[in-house]
Formats: structure tokens, sequence, C-alpha cells
């Protein structure tokens, strides 16, 4: 039996399916995940805010709900977090900058955390994140790095690090993370925990600090397929997330046309990437070689993009709080706030052409093999990478592979590939817009037979 | 072509946009202004069809853009994916 009482080692599924018997009350369930980040959180750093009132208040109100026969939701009594950009009532959204740490406490709260407390969840706190998600470590927050669960010297990854690592700690089994060039992918990939970017523009970003870019989206993180896909689709507005959250999972893999990303996403890449892409290839049986159109334009353009968009909604605090960003990122938003149109414009239409092709190329495949990272999480404060014999530097090598995917239309997962005694890394699942089902029946092989694992960590404990 | 001085576009372009860039930040905006540069460099020089315009990039992906539905029937042998014949369902329902 799974022990909902231990609600970020169980599955959220299970947790929900232990309310709905009556095994457990709501209020057991987050007074335990309260007490667990209590105790555990502090050697992380994933939590930055924390609302227990609220959330032993919703608690009892759904419980009481529960008594009075009303319905249960999909996700009953299940405790989640979201990265710090994303408004919850009672927190201040701070996107781990501390210009506004002082605001006052948001009046409400984002679509995202609407829906999944309409779904039954319960919203416990805010995760640690890179400043306005300028970053891929977690490090420039101004409430100070997260520590990568799997070994507390090493970064999760970023933007999205709190949230990553939250999961691989076993403290919450569901966050919402926010992906505009990796950073869900990145982190998941780092902290060997699922995490999906979604087809573009089928989360809200309602209630979302510095969003509107054509870009970024909010995306779900979780520690198996099930929980991801049925949070995806309460996300993106399913009631009838709960009967249909498994059916991808038990659909399989037969039918699917599944290919290997070749040329660039075979480069560039230490041996612990190499291993895991070979490892599911093998497992999966791809031997199929797919050439992604024109990655490192592709790469460019996104950056470019995002960077002129990141600055956009900055030029205000620019001109007036400088001295509040860390200094690093305020370097980059006042370079992103010069950038010419017409390199903006130029990158937009290259992206319109490359959309094309990439639905030209998934005419051939249905789901696309490539790496997450080219390096299993490096130690906090790295500098420099060593790929392929190279030194590189580590901001915007992290990326490599997350970015050229970030421009286009299409969702992409990354799925942790089990290493026992090994540092976690995982690959990339790619497929064509509102294809998601594709991804999560891929990942579902893959942890059914054992090459997709996401252990919690035991470094923490 | 003449070299890229990042220095005088971070002057030029911070006058228009009306930024003021303090002298402890100067040397960092420039060298992140030479990254993009060489960034932009990879799509600023690539021909595309004339006809692709800016305004295509939708703010959503279109729904009619999904390719087909896989079959659940549809087993290839193994190490055969690439070889199973392939035509896209009419009546095939996007998912979100």
């Amino acid at each position: 039996m799974i022990d909902a009482l231990q609600p970020g080692a169980a599955p959220a599924f299970a947790i929900a399916a232990a309310v709905r018997s009556g095994e457990v009350t709501v209020a057991a369930v987050i007074d335990a995940a309260l007490e667990r980040i209590a105790l555990h959180d502090s050697a992380i750093n994933a939590f930055i805010a924390l609302i227990p009132e609220r959330a032993r208040a919703r608690s009892r109100q759904l419980d009481a709900l529960h008594r009075s026969g009303a319905p249960f939701g999909p996700l009953a009594g299940v405790p989640f977090g979201v990265k710090a950009m994303i408004d919850v009532a009672g927190i201040t959204t701070t996107a781990g900058s501390a210009i506004y740490r002082d605001a006052p406490a948001s009046a409400r709260d984002a679509d995202v955390v609407r829906a999944l407390e309409a779904a039954g969840a319960v919203c416990v706190g805010a995760l640690n994140m890179d400043e306005f998600g300028m970053g891929g470590t977690t490090e420039n927050s101004c409430f100070g790095p997260t520590r990568n669960p799997h070994d507390l010297s090493r970064t999760p990854g970023g933007s999205s690090g709190g949230a990553a690592a939250a999961l691989a700690a076993g403290i919450v089994p569901l966050t919402v993370g926010g992906d505009g060039l990796g950073s869900i992918r990145l982190p998941a990939s780092l902290c060997g925990v699922f995490g999906l970017r979604p087809t573009r523009g089928v989360v809200s970003d309602i209630g979302v600090l510095g969003a509107g870019g054509s870009i970024s989206t909010l995306g779900p993180m979780a520690r198996n397929v099930n929980d991801l896909a049925l949070t995806h689709r309460v996300l993106c507005g399913d009631t009838d997330a709960h009967r249909r959250g498994g059916d991808a999972l038990t659909a399989g893999i037969a039918g699917l046309r599944l290919g290997i990303a070749a040329g660039y996403f075979g480069e560039n890449m230490d041996s612990d990437a190499r291993d895991a892409v070979e490892r599911v290839a093998k497992a999966l049986s791809i031997t199929r070689s797919v050439a992604f159109p024109e990655p490192r334009r592709a790469r460019s353009a996104a950056i470019v993009i995002n960077a002129a968009e990141s600055a956009t909604d900055k030029l205000h605090l620019l001109r007036t709080r400088l001295d509040g960003f860390d200094p690093g990122t305020a370097d980059r938003f006042l370079a992103h706030a010069l950038l010419p149109a017409q390199w903006y414009l130029q990158a937009q239409r290259f992206r319109a052409w490359h959309n094309a092709q990439v639905r030209e190329m998934f005419a051939d495949v249905d789901v696309l093999l490539m790496p997450a990272t080219p390096c299993a999480a490096p130690p906090i404060g790295t500098a420099m990478l060593r790929i392929d014999g190279v030194d590189v530097p580590t901001g915007p090598t992290l990326g490599l592979f997350t970015q050229p995917l970030a421009a286009t239309d299409c969702p992409s997962l990354s799925v942790p590939v089990g290493r026992p005694g090994h540092l976690p890394i995982g690959v990339q699942l790619f497929a064509p817009p509102h294809r998601e089902e594709w991804l999560f029946r891929v990942a579902a092989r893959l942890e059914e037979i054992g090459v997709a694992t996401a252990p919690v960590a035991s470094a923490a404990y | 072509m003449k070299a890229f001085d990042s220095f005088a576009m971070l002057d030029a372009n911070a006058a228009v946009v009306g930024l003021v860039i303090p002298a402890e930040h100067r040397a960092a905006v420039a060298a992140n202004l030479a990254r993009l540069h060489g960034l932009a460099q990879e799509f600023m020089y690539f021909e595309l069809p004339h006809e692709v315009a800016q305004d295509e990039v939708p703010r959503q992906a279109a729904q009619d853009d999904v390719p087909r539905e896989a079959a659940q029937d549809d087993v290839p042998r193994e190490g055969e994916q690439d070889e199973v014949p392939r035509q896209a369902a009419e009546d095939d329902p996007p998912l979100a």
C-alpha cells in the first residue's frame, strides 16, 4: 500500500485515491506535507514562501465538502507548489527578485493555481527560481541558491530549480514550472524528474509575472508519468481529466513512429548524456535517425526573441530600480532592452519558416528522441564545463538541447533515465503540437520497463 | 562589412530607448550585446522565402497543425518503425 502521508514520496494519483476511499483526510495529507517541508527543505531551499494557514483551511474545507457528499476532484488532497513567478493569493510574487521581496502579497491566484485547486489539489507554497527566469542553475535568486537533492553541492538546474528539487527530494508530488528556453526541461533532467513543456498556448499564463511573450509557457512537473499526464489535463482545463488521464498510459507505443535526432543533437554532450540517449533508443528499438531542421539557427532565433521580449516589461524597473537586480541579471536585461527591432522581427520570420519545416519533419515521424542536457548536474558555482574535451561556459551550454525547440509550437518532455549510483540525467521527447499524449505514451513505456525512473533522492535526509 | 562595435551600439541604442547604462555595467552589457550579435548573424543573413511574414507566428499553436493520429493497432515490428506506411486520419481530434 502507498503511504499517502508521505505526500512527496507517494504519487499524486495514489494520494487522491486514498482521499477518495476515505483512507486518509486531506487535512492529514497537508499536515504531513508541511511537516516534511519543515524537516527537509532547509537543506535544499526549494520553497521560498509557504502558506500553511491557507493550505490547512483549504484542506478542512475539502474534507467538509467530501463529508457532505460533494464529488472528489481528480487531484483530491494533493499538495503542490508553484514557481515563484506564479501568483498565489497570500504570497508575494517575487520571481526570485529582491525588487519584489517587500511588495504586497498577491490578492488572487493565477489561473493554473485555480485550475489545480478546482481539481482538489492544495497549494502549499512558492518555489525558488533564477531571478526573473534569467539563468539555468537557480543560483541568482535573492533567496539564495537551491541545491540538488541528489547531491547538495550541485545545482538543480533552472530556472525552475525549486520546482524540480522539491519533487526530487520527495517534499511534494506535483509542481508547476515555467519554460522559456528550457527552464522546465533542464532542471527536470538534472534533478531526475519528469518535466513537460506543453504545446505553446494551451496553458493559461494569466497571473504570471513576466508573462506575455511568445516563447514561454507554464507546465507540470512530477515524479511519474501518470501524475504528469493528469496534471497536464487539469492545467489545460480538461474537466474529464480523471477519467481520461490514464488513457495514454495504457495505450502503449504501438503505431508510433519513433526517431532519434541526428547531427546537432548527437554532438556536444558528455558520456552521461550520450549513454542516456543510447539506453532509451535501445529500449524502444529506435534505429531511425531524423534531421531536425536548422537547430543552430533555431536556437539563436529563440534566444534573441526571448531576450527582446523578456526586457519589455522590465524597462521601467531598469530605469528606476536597477540596483535592485542581481548585477548579472541587470547586465543581461540592459542588453536585451537595446536590441534592434530587425533582430527580433527577422528572428520571428525565421521562426515562422522554421515551424513549417518542423511540421514537415513530423510528416515522417511522431516522436523524436534527443538529449535534454549535455551533462548531469555540475557543482554550484561552476563557470566552465568540459564537454567532449572542450571547456565551455556553463550557462549557455546547459540549454544547448532545450533552446532549439523553444521557438517551435511543439511540446517536449524531459524524461529521467534511471542510473543507480549516478547523478540523474534526462532525455527529451519531442512531438507535434497538441500531441502531448504521444509523449506520455512513450514515457509511460519507458517507465513500465524500468528505464525511466524518478526515485526520491536520499542526499537531503 | 564593418566590424561590429558593441559599445557604439550600446551608446546609440541606450540614447534611443532612454536608458542610462551606469559605468559599472557598460563592459558586461557590451559583452552581452556582442554575444547576441553573434547569435543574430545566424538568421539575419539566412535567406527566407519572401512570403514568410513575421505575423505568421500564432499566439497559440494552431489545432489544424496536428498531422495525424498514430493508429493504436498499427504495430511496427521491432526495428521497422520507419517502414510502416502512413496515412493521416481525417477525423483526427486535437487533444488539448
